[in-house]
């Protein structure tokens, strides 16, 4: 059980997802970076509700099953159409969909569930618009 | 067990499961929320139908108050029909859903509110293993 290689899987092709587009665009990881990067960028959450499940076994109470959540969280500046912000959203969707069958030097299986989103967030006096894509995963690593 | 009466128990052991799962979502939304008055993390309420139009008040608690109260739902919650757990404080999609406004969540950080729903099968699988089991 590795929950670096997991982070680090996801970390890297999300970061090479949104380095690929023009203009580029900062990922902002856990516990990296309090302050936001300017007026565009995205947010990525990894958590881990459960990493474990009981079984009837001689020599072990649990077997791994690492069940966690991914949220990417996609800012532009409000009032300037919906454009950019669904570009976003729609790399954060295929990028974390692909990474079922992405290369991975430590071997790490990840199966992402259904995606809920993007939702977007618009109202309120903040001046950044934003789209939270997130959903459910199994990771094996 | 009486084989026939096997599928009143099964109704009734769907139903148990249904009334637990809404509450432990209600539940768990409401623990997790992050707090302050107290407000957010007092609104969520359970319906049947439509959302509800509940809210606390503007003044529910001064800032800090930590004032939390589950709403509490009155009727019988069975498996039939749409139920829903709503909330419409005017900030809670943004508390929700924007990890700066969210950062302080009780359980998961920031993502308190994606966790809990994102899981919200394997809590339902949980449950209604638990209540079918029971069944006698």
């Amino acid at each position: 059980m590795s929950l670096a290689n997991i982070r680090s899987l996801v970390e890297v092709a999300v970061n090479d997802a949104f380095a690929a587009l023009t203009p580029t665009v900062p990922v902002v990881f856990q516990n990296v970076q309090e302050e936001p990067p300017g007026q565009e960028y995205v947010i990525l959450n990894l958590v881990y509700p459960n990493l474990t499940q009981p079984i009837i076994c001689p020599n072990e109470s649990n077997i791994e099953t690492i069940t966690g959540t991914v949220t990417l969280v996609c800012y532009v500046p409000r009032a300037e159409g919906m454009k950019r912000l669904e570009e976003l959203a729609t790399v954060g969707c295929q990028t974390l969909n692909g990474l079922k069958t992405a290369a991975d030097p430590n071997n790490v299986r990840f199966n992402l569930g259904a995606i809920e989103g993007p939702i977007t967030v618009l109202d309120g006096d903040n001046p950044l618009a934003l789209a939270s894509v997130t959903a459910p995963f199994t990771a094996k690593g | 067990m009486d084989p026939s009466k096997f599928f009143d128990l099964l109704e009734d052991g769907i139903d148990n499961a249904w009334s637990e799962y809404v509450q432990e979502m209600q539940s768990q939304l409401t623990s997790r929320a992050p707090i302050d008055s107290g407000r957010l993390a007092s609104s969520f309420y359970i319906s049947k139908r439509s959302p509800s139009n509940d809210v606390r008040p503007d003044n529910w608690a001064p800032p800090g108050a930590k004032k939390q109260v589950l709403p509490e739902y009155t009727g019988k919650i069975t498996f039939g029909g749409t139920w829903f757990v709503t909330n419409n404080v005017p900030y809670a999609v943004r508390v929700a859903k924007d990890p700066v406004y969210g950062k302080n969540g009780r359980g998961f950080g920031s993502e308190w509110y994606n966790a809990t729903v994102t899981q919200k099968q394997k809590t339902w699988e949980a449950i209604v293993a638990k209540n079918l089991r029971s069944l006698r």
